[in-house]
């Protein structure tokens, strides 16, 4: 009997554990966060009339998705390249869809040790905002906004584009 | 207190361990729901993820199930948390595995992580925490196969289990997309560290107390079978109370830092505290050598441990099955209540190989004369005037001998798997209850 109930609890446990999981997973997959009223608000895009008001969600979203890997002033560690490079990267032919396509689709090769993981996840306005955030913020861009608005992301969708695929598009010099 | 509360008592106190130990694996993980968060990924990625963090909380407990504390170990048996431990730590090695292999699928281009000389630092110590697991599982399945003997493996085994959640937890803290800020990295540090620290709780804590609360080897008296009781005075203390059934952990060192340390049965009566015995079967290198300890060793005692007891679960009488040395927890059994006078009837079945072999035979024939106690023995090899039952445990064996008119009677099993399984088998087609069986699992470790 003792024996017999351990073996119900025990595979109780390891279900309520799998399951446990598997509902922190959907949590997380549906954007479910214990949140305040302007990571609630960041989640909607803008009517198009408005204006596209990148610095504060780009600096959000850089801080919550990539400061973890590049670090907050955009200098990389260890594995992690550096993104200061990124407004050079843009001014070159092609280099403003490269920037897009590299986070759409991820990014591997042999300059780094660690592969840029896919961030499509992420909303187009949040990306968007996030790309501009590392050109003028970070690496120190010109003026004018490199992307206009989430339209840009959103454009280059839906290419199935692989990691190395991306860096075999990499635009080489000017 | 009356029995049918101490019943409820033991439930209620195993749901409470229950609930908490699901509380302890879950909620750091829900936890970093709080912001800042990540923006969401796929959901087979985050999938991943909570698999690597519920792997490592689990593997971070098994501490808390080895660490004997009497208070959690009580409602279930300590037999049962020792088989948890073993399967549950299965599990989380796995669920640890699909957490890498699910990211690799994801984006193929991860691959490159897994090469610790290409990779990151967070990479490296998660490939490492992988590997330690895996020697650990690899050691533990296989300890007789590698012929490891047993202190070499538990050496090994609290070292494996160390360096996996230290490097577990370095992988987590350094990659830190989830555990991304300082009180998250507080929360997981001080849990995994707790954890790990319940170590010095086993190791060092718990023999210094042991070395105030001595024993000195009284006797080492040889029975049949291969077997030898081992009887311990207690030096400078009362002694100890255990309830007939129970066993304890017992060194023979002038330490009690000594690793070599192995769990045996009591046989002696409950009622004496003041002299304690153990009935030692030859089978490995510390109980083959138990005949050479001279008197006045000293010894230390980690118990009393075990559920399995008649004081636990009355019942209106009793039928014992031993196999082999299997008979060792119903002599403690037998001689208590013989102490006690205890009136109420006991159906013996002593199971093994030859009747010259039959340890404790005549002190459990000595017992008859003070006891309402019936003994079957059942000799695989039998002399050729045996009278007798030869062969196995068997359900027509069963019939012959069990009383017809057995209601309310508590059926304990102790010795190999295979007759505890059939004997278990054949109860349950008679209308045991189940409730009713009661098996100890003395192989351990």
């Amino acid at each position: 009997m003792r024996h017999f109930l351990a073996n119900i609890v025990t595979y109780t446990i390891v279900a309520l554990l799998f399951v446990g999981a598997a509902a922190f997973a959907w949590m997380r997959y549906a954007q479910f966060e214990l949140s305040t009223e302007t990571a609630v608000l960041a989640r909607y895009e803008p009517p198009p009339s408005l204006e596209f008001e990148w610095r504060d969600l780009g600096q959000r979203g850089y801080e919550r998705n990539c400061a973890n890997c590049h670090l907050c002033d955009g200098s990389g560690w260890d594995q992690y390249p550096p993104v200061t490079a990124a407004a050079e990267l843009a001014l070159r032919a092609g280099g403003r869809e490269y920037l897009i396509d590299l986070h759409l689709y991820g990014l591997t090769s042999d300059r780094w040790g660690a592969p840029m993981p896919p961030m499509a996840h992420m909303r187009d306005v949040e990306l968007a905002a996030v790309i501009n955030y590392v050109v003028h913020q970070l690496s120190g861009g010109a003026d004018t906004p490199l992307l206009d608005g989430p339209g840009d992301i959103t454009d280059r969708r839906g290419q199935a584009l692989s990691p190395a695929e991306v860096n075999a598009r990499r635009p080489t010099g000017r | 207190m009356p029995l049918g509360d101490m019943h409820l008592d033991r439930t209620i106190a195993g749901l409470f361990w229950l609930l908490l130990y699901l509380a302890v694996v879950l909620v750091p993980v829900f936890l970093m729901l709080v912001p800042p968060v990540p923006s969401g990924r796929p959901f087979w990625l985050e999938f991943s993820v909570a698999l690597g963090f519920v792997g490592l909380t689990q593997i971070a407990l098994q501490f808390l199930l080895i660490a004997r504390f009497k208070r959690l170990t009580a409602p279930y048996g300590i037999d049962i948390i020792l088989r948890y431990h073993r399967r549950i730590a299965l599990v989380a090695v796995g669920a640890i595995l699909l957490h890498p292999l699910i990211i690799v699928i994801d984006n193929p281009s991860r691959l490159k992580l897994l090469n610790p000389l290409s990779g990151n630092w967070a990479s490296r110590f998660g490939l490492l925490s992988v590997l330690v697991l895996l020697a650990t599982v690899a050691t533990s399945v296989f300890r007789e196969r590698l012929r490891l003997d047993y202190e070499a493996w538990r050496l090994l085994h609290i070292g494996f289990g160390v360096a996996a959640v230290v490097f577990a937890q370095l992988h987590a803290s350094m990659a830190g997309l989830y555990i991304n800020t300082a009180w998250k990295q507080a929360v997981w540090i001080g849990m995994s560290a707790a954890m790990v620290g319940l170590v010095l709780y086993l190791r060092v804590i718990k023999p210094l107390r042991q070395q105030a609360y001595r024993w000195k080897v009284a006797e080492v008296r040889a029975e049949r079978g291969d077997t030898n009781t081992l009887a311990l005075e207690p030096v400078g203390h009362g002694g100890l109370r255990f309830e007939p059934g129970q066993f304890a952990w017992i060194k023979l060192h002038r330490s009690a830092f000594t690793l070599e340390e192995h769990p045996f049965s009591f046989t002696s009566s409950a009622e004496r505290r003041d002299r304690i015995e153990f009935g030692i079967q030859a089978v490995g290198d510390f109980s083959s050598a138990i005949p050479d300890v001279p008197p006045g060793t000293r010894a230390y005692v980690d118990g009393p441990h075990g559920a399995f007891t008649i004081d636990r679960h009355p019942a209106a009488g009793y039928v014992l099955f031993a196999g082999g040395i299997g008979v060792a927890p119903f002599l403690s059994v037998l001689r208590t209540m013989a102490d006690r006078k205890d009136p109420r009837p006991v159906l013996l079945f002593y199971a093994n190989t030859a009747w010259e072999d039959l340890a404790y035979r005549e002190d459990i024939e000595e017992l008859r004369e003070r006891l309402d106690l019936d003994v079957v023995y059942v000799l695989e090899d039998p002399p050729e005037d045996w009278q007798g039952e030869r062969g196995y445990v068997t359900p027509e064996l069963l019939d012959r001998h069990l009383p017809a008119a057995a209601v309310g009677r508590n059926y304990m099993l102790c010795g190999p798997p295979p007759m505890m399984d059939a004997v278990n088998k054949a109860l349950v087609e008679r209308d045991v209850p189940h409730a009713r069986i009661r098996l100890e699992r003395f192989a351990l470790v």
